[in-house]
């Protein structure tokens, strides 16, 4: 079952969804709309090889947007903290976002049970596009689980 | 217009795109996703927005990117849509039948950012 927005907010009330900051005007039907963090990382390679370290390039979004190139990964995160250890967040593109060619994510969604941080984002881009501070880049989802995690399962 | 004999679609294109069908629930959260026949062609549909809203029924504006040139044809089967049960109440302010019935652009600049 997913969590409808009226229920995501009772839910931030009762301390068992984390949403930090939350604000209620970007509750949805039934998601959560957050924001970009405004560092961005590249990788340094043209050819990316998982047996090796991938060394990143720092790049902040200025005030006036940062043009994301089709050839790259951008690696960010959102600016609220958001996780919980009673339901799984899965994070999604905006419908506004995925119109202009934006994935949020690199076909990996799916955010543990329990991990309360800012979710690391996977940016694409099909066409050049310019994106700015602060952006309402993707929704989050949450999602219920059959059976309650044991504590020791938990993770920061 | 996609034409009898099809479509090239090419991998450096976003295209936008619409169901035949409209689509929606009051009851249940629509998820677009694409078709795994589309996908071992390398056709992403949506560009990791597939989440529709409870109580809204549309044409789903579909977007399409390819990974290698790819021809497409009227009519095909080309995604799947799936009902999942929500936990909770809803704001009812939504309209049952929205007007997004055309491929519809990003209304992001519409949107103040700080």
């Amino acid at each position: 079952m997913i969590l409808t927005g009226e229920e995501i907010k009772k839910e931030v009330e009762k301390g068992r969804i984390v949403i930090e900051p939350f604000n209620i005007v970007d509750i949805e039907t039934n998601s959560y709309d957050f924001h970009i963090d405004n560092t961005l990382y590249t990788y340094k390679k043209d050819i990316l090889d998982p047996t090796e370290e991938n060394p990143l390039e720092e790049i902040k979004i200025p005030a006036s947007g940062l043009i994301l190139s089709p050839k790259k990964i951008y690696i960010g995160k959102t600016k609220e903290v958001i996780g919980s250890n009673h339901f799984v967040p899965i994070i999604k593109g905006r419908s506004s976002t995925g119109r202009l060619g934006i994935f949020v994510n690199i076909t990996a969604d799916l955010i543990d049970l329990g991990s309360i941080q800012k979710p690391t984002l996977t940016l694409h881009c099909v066409l050049p596009v310019k994106i700015y501070p602060n952006t309402k880049i993707g929704q989050v989802t949450f999602w219920c689980v059959k059976k309650e995690k044991s504590p020791t399962q938990t993770r920061k | 217009m996609i034409k009898e004999r099809g479509l090239i679609l090419e991998p450096n294109k976003l295209y936008l795109g619409t169901t035949v069908e409209t689509i929606g629930s009051k009851k249940f959260v629509t998820s677009l996703i694409g078709r795994n026949t589309m996908a071992k062609l390398g056709m992403f549909l949506q560009i990791t927005a597939d989440l529709g809203q409870l109580g809204e029924a549309h044409k789903w504006t579909l977007e399409i990117k390819v990974v290698q040139r790819l021809r497409i044809y009227p009519n095909m089967e080309i995604g799947q849509v799936t009902f999942w049960q929500p936990k909770g109440s809803v704001n009812q302010n939504v309209e049952f039948y929205a007007t997004q019935n055309e491929p519809y652009p990003s209304q992001l600049y519409n949107e103040k950012t700080k």
